[in-house]
């Protein structure tokens, strides 16, 4: 698998994670640059959620206090803290 | 700016607090010298009462061997006392905060013995973690920014110490009395109960106390979003009873899975809402939450 499919298979998956946790969008239908926390879709509780998924995901835990600010804004940055930049985050 | 505090019967508080200053002090224990702690810990035994697993009533759990069931147990009380560490941590922020401030100094006097006795609590958890464990769990508590005006950030924090302290306390008043369980195991859950009994008794009293005084003030818009605010912490309490990593140390494969299986099970919806009943019911009979929640 490239990069590339990596990326947006991870994606996807957040996406329909995301989808599955709100009402009013379909499993594709997340776009990626959605503000998910300003627009009140993810809520403080469903956060904790997200951070267990990640985990699974990336399959090593993440300690929440070394998360940055913004990091869950938009599936794009959750990609970018958490893939990309993630090894800060074990 | 109103000022927490200014309208509450704050004489009923300040005698509370004189009473349970003089209790603490009658208490006073000194957990370094208390507790043994043997070089290591024997695997054959039961450090987590059954009936309180994350996984009872799982066909898993049904399914697993003893060995096993106690390895999970190990790894359940790991997590509690981790759990534990983390919410006294913040208990300890929110009090020392609130030392001398805008309240009679009776309270301040209270709340020294408070995060002193919270203080020692967080070294045992903190020394059986580390000690025979080599780890604490870390908490997946994230608070997005959130600003309340003082009287309702007040109100929410109290709030919180009884949330947080009843769902712990019946763990610990259940584990102290299980005579299957390790004696150190049931020693510190015992350990524990004694100080949280008074703790509780002076966070209902000042939670019910500033809802009553403050409430009115509020307006609906913000007395609903306190009771959305309470509902959504109580999930996020018990969230933390469940963690896959706690499944993956005790050698179960499909440990996420097994997380989202767990907390979906309706042997522990019934569980949660069993140990959340007293807790849920201080806060209906108060006024302060319309109707129990569904955990």
């Amino acid at each position: 698998m490239n990069v590339y499919m990596k990326e947006q298979e991870i994606k996807t998956k957040l996406s329909a994670w995301v989808a599955g946790q709100s009402s009013g969008y379909h499993a594709d239908s997340v776009p990626f640059d959605l503000r998910i926390i300003e627009q009140r879709i993810i809520t403080s509780v469903q956060i904790m959620e997200l951070i267990l998924f990640l985990e699974h995901l990336r399959g090593e835990p993440i300690n929440p206090m070394q998360i940055k600010p913004g990091a869950f804004s938009t599936i794009n940055s959750i990609y970018q803290h958490f893939f990309i930049e993630g090894q800060a985050y074990a | 700016m109103r000022i927490a505090g200014k309208g509450l019967k704050m004489d009923n508080i300040a005698a509370l607090s004189q009473k349970l200053s003089k209790a603490s002090v009658k208490r006073y224990s000194n957990p370094y010298l208390e507790f043994d702690w043997p070089e290591s810990l024997s695997e054959d035994s039961w450090w987590f009462s059954p009936e309180l697993s994350s996984l009872s009533g799982t066909a898993l759990y049904d399914a697993m061997p003893k060995e096993q069931k106690q390895r999970l147990a190990f790894w359940e009380l790991v997590n509690f006392f981790s759990l534990n560490i983390h919410g006294e941590k913040a208990l300890l922020q929110g009090l020392a905060k609130r030392l001398y401030s805008h309240w009679p100094t009776e309270i301040s006097e209270y709340l020294h013995h408070f995060l002193g006795e919270e203080n020692k609590h967080m070294t045992l958890f903190g020394t059986f973690c580390m000690r025979y464990a080599k780890k604490v769990y870390p908490s997946k508590a994230y608070a997005l920014n959130e600003n309340h005006i003082q009287s309702v950030e007040d109100f929410l924090f109290f709030a919180r110490v009884v949330i947080f302290e009843e769902f712990v306390d019946y763990y610990n008043l259940y584990m102290a009395k299980d005579e299957r369980l390790h004696p150190l195991c049931r020693a510190i859950n015992q350990y524990h109960h004694n100080d949280e009994s008074r703790h509780l008794a002076f966070g209902r009293k000042i939670t019910r106390q500033l809802f009553e005084s403050h409430a009115g003030d509020w307006g609906d818009d913000t007395v609903n979003g306190v009771r959305r605010y309470l509902g959504d912490y109580i999930q996020a309490t018990w969230k933390e009873y469940y963690n896959p990593w706690v499944y993956k140390d005790a050698g179960i494969n499909d440990f996420y899975d097994t997380y989202l299986a767990a907390w979906r099970h309706e042997s522990q919806k019934q569980l949660r809402q069993t140990i959340s009943s007293h807790c849920f019911s201080f806060f209906v009979t108060s006024g302060i939450l319309a109707e129990e929640p569904v955990v």
